[in-house]
């Protein structure tokens, strides 16, 4: 058995090394030469080679043909690789070399089970978190992009051609690049996944790292790199569905971040596949065959929300909680086929979907299975005739020993092969060299290496000899574990310029680099405590969720020490000064963080709640993780410390603008805050955090308040109006429609007005919505539809408002030559709410058309003069107007028609 | 209650500061407004027109008092969506918020807006925070000008066009593009000249904070908006292919529409938010700075000093450190019919220096001059510097006085770029000017589209005092001929 690499020969030199020496030592180490030319004692640690990748199950993941392949040009297949060519001679002598090569697929072949090739089903949705997360979590720091950032952008099918984008490989200014090789021609997604999830079990030398990924985003990433080995299978009538489990849903768009329970097919999406009942969603995919060219128009109902994208584009958001509720979309169609996309959600209560379309010569009516259709995928590697031969698999095993494999790849299988090596100790290095120079010779293994790095072996070699002091550095080390890739130390590393666009925050964090790209690890030994330094190395231990990279996981063995060796090198920032609990400190240190001191919590997340801003590092963790003296520093100059921070430097003229604690002292508040922090989360809040009850609640009392706000399903213009009277409305600016309207609690405007705020905004308590779309139209005939577009590209403009001596408003705004005031009054009445909405309407109506206003929609009766919707809304026209009911069901229409202009219509909404 | 905070020099042997040339008033605020400052607007009657993140606008009387303690606070207008800049004209209050540029007045003469009238709502919006309007003022070419904040992560109402531009809205409401390229453009002035000059704050496609001209067809650096000027509303050339990492100059080669900022504000050294700005048209009763720019800093609460000058048709200049220790984020600024500088404040979602949430002072100068820089120019070889006062010139002149070196920055996706291509010039000679008032400081060695940045430690007054600030910081993009 390989002992793993100890990398632990890390020790302080008398005098500094020669560059050339360490990076020879490097390369002697990470080629692996200790491992056939033994090394002298004293050397043994400081060379021993790491662990090639383990064999024992190689049968198992790796194609059986691709390992001849591989093996007669690993340079070819992964340009850099440290795997050398064994075969480098057959030229020379052709016949004994090929029947080697020929045999070793066998012997490999044959280590573990056979390799499972059974096509592996996918989705789209798959593929595509697949490839977010391997140009998200860090596996581009080290293998090259295959997509733009720019690309990453647009969802994989909305590509005519899926980009291949091998030509970023190539890209000089990306720096040293792992290279992947040919995946597809490699591996499954089975044995992808299982490698991904515990990369050590298969290279043991650590180089590629666990990266923390659970078993859904190790399947969707190696379906990604193997999206080459895509089968489309015949389509099949109906539609795919995936089926989603989630609590608390709100909108279909958040459903690309979930795994599907469960996959299928549907002739029609009018009945819902078996589901749990409430808290689920599904999407439905295919294609629908659209039998002639023309205008046609679908009609999705649901419950509770569902969207509609043809090609891509969406056609109908029906979005949102609420019942059975439909909406319609129109488009122009070529005949043939079409993407078709709907989804739905449902959150509790009862659930439906129900699709319909009419279009040239096809009435209105549900969409037949004969028109849907869909092609399901898989991914499987492609069909091999290679057989495991026994006579085969016993020359192999043979040749294996004799190519000395074995020196680097563990297989379980004992090997033979006694021929004697000189070790380092007697290699001659004034002679020709074969394994790293140009007397090429078959069964010598010919490394893919440049001359200086020739030299640097050479030099390297020859100081051992010699029985010089030697070790390597700590730069070194990071090199080699490729921790370079993502943090710079000693003016080394960090990610290439050219690659740092794919280093990306997680959302919207406005934290600027330092929340994308992975911290330096300059001084990083005085910076961090010691435990916490083992915790990020060891435990996953992780300070920054806003970042997406991650910080992956490398074992034990390979990086334990690492951590002595930063604090040794960095000379760790001294012992804390706290060495007891000081209350009044605690109290000064809390008052420091919060928003009456210095506010740190603007920024920074406190045990686990959103700061007011951006989402800064956990201020309740930093006792755990930093050392005192280098919090000190930072607090004091950040910008000294990190050039180009976001962190505020509090002080003036050498004072903190708290003048009433410790006079102002900055060191001494420092202190009080680094007591403070010592108490971890379980530290009392800092005032600011938390909105204390009620800060954000708007109760209007004297008057009405006006608050413009982004409304969730409405517009991000949205100005609601709250009443004394405590019934109030939403109304939106954007389209001039009146939305919403609601009783009792008036609004709390935490989302709009906290922090940065932002959020989009609903009642507190359950509303009421009034007729989608615009609430005016000129329609040529009484029967015509009601047009589905509204604002501006319904002819809609807003005027403003005015406001009467109360401070209510009037909205203004014109449709065409239409010009409409709408006034919306709360009118008490016993026991429930009633909203009167006035409207006072001028211009002129051109010729061929009649003005309607349509008071309500959906399923509506009549009943003494009023209607009433749902059974809950009753409307009265109580002013103006010939009012008329159309349509039927649930789409049922209370429309007013306006003859004459001027004109005062007045509608009654009581519920 | 009198807050007046006089921060005088405690003792004579004390070295000078900001404090005793510019004194603090803060103007106590009621407490149930919470005035988180995001417009100022003086009416010709002298009252102070103050609007709110929030959405509110209060009339303010009373703030020019030497005791600003009896000021009046009147709720003017309320319902506007993050309203960010007010301009009084023809009669009206003219405000932008996120989704219109509206105009208003209170016709019924009781204190409040009773008529609201929409401009223009074209301007789209995705319903995302970080999507600011600010203005508006008036341009060159008689219309509003307004610029627009580039969204900061989800889009929930779909991806808005015409993020990060300037727009020219005529009084009938159509919206001209104008400028692409913005990134976070706080503030937005006329000067006195006509031309219209933004502020913008330091992070991806902006390495640096500046202040910039806008002229119609700029591209001013951030690519996410470029996009919309496909569409047939864009009357000038399409930039696209903006070079990821090169330097600014570098880029200027490439795309001839990049516009130069007339001033960078190094980061951390000039604050690291600029956000409101004012000329100083008071003719000397704020003190010597006459027909400078002072500009407000978000993050640093703090006032700075901006002063300009065209060379070969280009407007460029010098900042200059002036005042901190406001009570925070410093967002907006607004002379005063008394001649001092009322500037608002805001620190919601951006943390920064003060300890306040909001604020309202006041800057007023003491009458005492103090000895600073007044202005530096580009000449020949080298910059003038012309002092408040007579320059002792047996101490100042020398090249041991001063020390240069200049640097520029990088155009790239990352946040905010380090100053870049540094070198230190050498001052190679220092001649007084006739008044002894000015030295001109001879460099080898200027760069085009640099800042060029000026320690002068060995400065001393003909009073003997040394300078208050000893740093300037000149962006050279045209050089004196």
């Amino acid at each position: 058995m390989i002992a793993l690499s100890s990398l632990a020969a890390l020790a302080a030199l008398s005098s500094p090394q020669d560059p050339t020496l360490t990076e020879g030592l490097r390369l002697v180490r990470e080629l692996g030469c200790a491992a056939c030319h033994t090394a002298p004692a004293e050397y043994a640690d400081l060379i021993a080679p790491p662990p090639g990748p383990d064999l024992t199950k190689v049968g198992e993941r790796i194609l059986p043909d691709y390992f001849l392949d591989y093996l007669i040009d690993p340079m070819g297949h992964k340009p850099g690789s440290r795997m050398p060519n064994l075969f480098a001679g057959r030229d020379e002598n052709p016949r004994t070399a090929w029947s080697m090569a020929r045999a070793l697929p066998h012997f490999l072949g044959n280590l573990g089970d056979p390799i499972d090739t059974t096509p592996v089903p996918t989705s789209n949705a798959e593929l595509e978190r697949g490839r977010q997360l391997f140009h998200g979590v860090g596996c581009v720091a080290c293998h090259s992009p295959l997509e733009t950032p720019e690309d990453l952008e647009l969802p994989w099918w909305e590509f005519e051609t899926p980009p291949t984008f091998d030509a970023l490989a190539n890209t000089p200014e990306l720096g040293d690049v792992v290279h992947l090789g040919d995946l597809s021609k490699k591996t499954t997604v089975r044995a992808l996944t299982k490698f991904l999830l515990s990369p050590h079990d298969a290279r043991p030398a650590g180089r590629m790292p666990d990266m923390g990924l659970d078993e859904a985003d190790a399947k969707a990433i190696a379906a990604y790199l193997l999206r080459h080995q895509l089968i489309e299978s015949a389509t099949a009538p109906g539609l795919r569905y995936e089926y989603f489990e989630e609590p608390g849903l709100e909108t279909v768009m958040t459903l690309d971040e979930y795994t599907a329970v469960r996959t299928g097919s549907i002739e029609t999406i009018d009945k819902l596949p078996e589901n749990r009942g409430d808290n689920f969603c599904f999407r439905f995919t295919g294609e629908v065959n659209v039998p002639e060219t023309g205008e046609w128009t679908f009609y999705l109902k649901s419950d509770d929300g569902s969207r509609l994208w043809i090609d891509g584009k969406e056609l109908i958001d029906n979005d949102g909680n609420h019942a059975p509720t439909e909406r319609s979309g129109k488009r122009a169609l070529e005949a043939g086929l079409h993407s078709i996309e709907v989804r739905m959600f449902e959150r509790g209560g009862g659930e439906m979907v129900e699709l319909q379309w009419e279009g040239p010569g096809v009435s209105r009516g549900f969409l037949s299975p004969d028109v849907l259709s869909h092609s399901s995928i898989a991914l499987g590697p492609p069909t091999s005739s290679f057989e495991l031969h026994p006579e085969a698999i016993r020359v192999g095993t043979k040749t294996f020993s004799k190519l000395r494999c074995f020196a680097c790849h563990e297989t379980g299988v004992p090997h033979t092969e006694q021929r004697p090596i000189p070790g380092i100790a007697q290699l001659d290095i004034s002679k020709p060299r074969s394994c790293i120079g140009t007397d090429i010779n078959p069964t010598i293994p010919l490394y893919d290496i440049s001359q200086p790095e020739i030299d640097a072996i050479m030099f390297a070699i020859d100081a051992i000899q010699q029985g010089e002091e030697l070790a390597h550095t700590t730069g070194s080390e990071l090199e080699a574990l490729r921790c370079t890739a993502c943090h710079d130390r000693g003016g080394v590393g960090g990610p290439a310029a050219a690659r740092r666009v794919w280093f990306e925050v997680v959302g919207d964090a406005d934290i600027g680099d330092e929340g994308r790209i992975p911290p330096t690890l300059e001084g990083v030994g005085a910076k961090l405590r010691p435990d916490w330094l083992k915790t990020v190395l060891l435990d996953g231990g992780t300070a920054r969720p806003y970042m997406k990279t991650r910080m992956p996981q490398y074992g034990h063995d390979l990086v334990a020490h690492l951590a002595d060796a930063f604090l040794e090198e960095d000379s760790a920032g001294g012992v804390d000064k706290l060495t007891e609990i000081d209350e009044v400190e605690i109290g000064h240190g809390q008052r420091l963080v919060g928003t009456d001191g210095l506010g740190c919590i603007n920024c920074h997340t406190f045990a686990g709640h959103e700061s007011l801003g951006v989402p800064a590092t956990d201020m309740s963790a930093m006792y755990t993780r930093l050392n005192q003296a280098w919090f000190h520093k930072l607090l004091v100059d950040p910008v000294a410390l990190k050039m180009n921070t976001r962190m505020p430097d509090f002080w003036l003229n050498g004072k903190s603008p708290v003048t009433d604690i410790h006079d102002g002292d900055i060191d001494k508040q420092i202190e009080a805050i680094w007591s403070y922090l010592s108490l971890g989360e379980a530290a009392p809040y800092p005032k600011g955090l938390l909105s204390s009850p009620g800060e954000f609640e708007l109760t209007p009392t004297e008057g009405p308040i006006h608050t413009g706000v982004f409304m969730r399903d409405m517009s991000p213009r949205t100005l609601v109006i709250g009443t004394p009277q405590r019934i109030h409305y939403a109304f939106d600016m954007m389209n001039s429609r009146l939305g919403r309207a609601w009783a009792g609690k008036y609004f709390d405007a935490a989302g709009t007005w906290k922090g940065r705020a932002g959020q989009l905004e609903v009642p507190p308590v359950p509303w009421i919505d009034f007729a989608p779309d615009a609430p005016f139209a000129l329609l040529a005939e009484e029967t015509a539809s009601w047009p589905s577009e509204m604002g501006r590209d319904a002819g809609y403009r807003s005027l403003g408002r005015t406001m009467d001596e109360s401070d209510m408003p009037t909205f203004r705004y014109s449709l065409n030559d239409v010009v409409i005031e709408e006034t919306v009054r709360p009118e008490l009445r016993l026991g429930g709410a009633r909203l009167v909405r006035s409207f006072s309407i001028g211009g002129q109506v051109n010729d061929g058309a009649t003005l309607y206003m349509r008071a309500d929609r959906g399923s509506i009766e009549a009943r003494d003069g009023e209607w009433l919707r749902d059974g809950e809304l009753s409307v009265q026209v109580s002013r103006g107007g010939r009012a008329l009911l159309r349509g039927e069901a649930d789409a049922a229409e209370l429309l007013i028609q306006i003859n004459e202009l001027p004109a005062n219509i007045e509608v009654t909404y009581t519920w | 209650m009198v807050i007046t905070t006089t921060l005088c020099a405690l003792a004579l042997s004390l070295p000078a500061g900001e404090e005793d040339f510019y004194e603090i008033v803060t103007i106590p605020i009621p407490e149930d407004i919470v005035l988180e400052v995001s417009g100022i607007e003086v009416l010709k009657d002298g009252t102070a027109l103050v609007a709110t993140r929030r959405g509110n606008v209060y009339s303010v009387t009373g703030a020019w008092e030497d005791d600003a303690s009896n000021a009046q606070f009147n709720l003017f207008a309320q319902g506007l969506q993050e309203p960010l800049g007010l301009l009084d004209h023809d009669g009206w209050v003219y405000v932008m918020q996120r989704g219109e540029l509206s105009r208003m007045r209170d016709t019924r003469g009781d204190g409040r807006v009773d008529e609201l009238e929409t401009i223009c709502d074209l301007i789209p919006i995705s319903g995302n925070y970080h999507e600011y309007n600010f203005g508006p003022v008036i341009g060159p070419d008689g219309n509003f000008w307004v610029t627009t904040n580039k969204p900061f992560g989800g889009e929930p109402f779909g991806r808005a066009e015409w993020r990060g531009f300037t727009m020219s809205i005529t009084a009938d409401g159509q919206m001209i593009p104008t400028c692409s390229g913005l990134r976070s453009p706080a503030g937005v002035e006329a000067s006195p000249w006509g031309d219209v000059f933004y502020t913008d704050n330091q992070g991806e496609w902006c390495g640096a904070s500046k202040l910039s001209i806008m002229r119609p067809g700029d591209f001013h650096g951030h690519p996410h908006g470029i996009g919309s000027c496909k569409n047939e509303e864009w009357a000038f050339s399409i930039v696209d292919n903006v070079p990821n990492g090169k330097l600014f100059p570098e880029v200027k080669e490439e795309i001839p529409e990049l516009r130069m900022p007339a001033v960078w504000f190094p980061y951390d050294k000039m604050g690291r938010s600029p956000a409101g700005m004012a000329w100083d048209m008071t003719e000397g009763a704020f003190g010597p700075f006459a027909g400078q720019l002072f500009v407000t800093d978000q993050y640093d609460a703090s006032v700075l000093r901006v002063a300009l000058e065209e060379v070969n048709g280009n407007w460029q200049g010098a900042c200059f450190p002036f005042r901190m220790g406001l009570q925070c984020g410093a967002i907006r600024c607004e002379f005063g019919p008394d001649d001092s500088l009322l500037v608002g404040m805001t620190n919601r979602g951006w943390g920064g220096r003060g300890n306040s949430p909001f604020g309202l002072q006041r800057l007023r100068w003491t009458g005492e001059t103090p000895f600073e820089i007044h202005t530096m120019s580009a000449i020949p070889g080298g910059f003038r510097l012309r002092f408040t006062s007579e320059v002792n010139l047996d101490v100042s002149a020398h090249a041991s006085s001063f020390k240069m070196k200049s640097y520029t920055y990088k155009l790239h996706s990352g946040y905010g770029s380090p100053e870049v291509d540094v070198k230190e010039l050498t001052v190679t000679g220092v001649v007084a000017n006739e008044d002894a008032r000015g030295l001109d400081v001879m460099v080898d060695g200027l760069r085009s589209g640099y800042v060029h940045e000026l320690s002068a430690e060995g400065v001393a007054s003909a009073a003997g005092g040394s300078l208050l600030h000893k740093k300037a910081y000149y962006t050279l993009i045209e050089l004196a001929e």
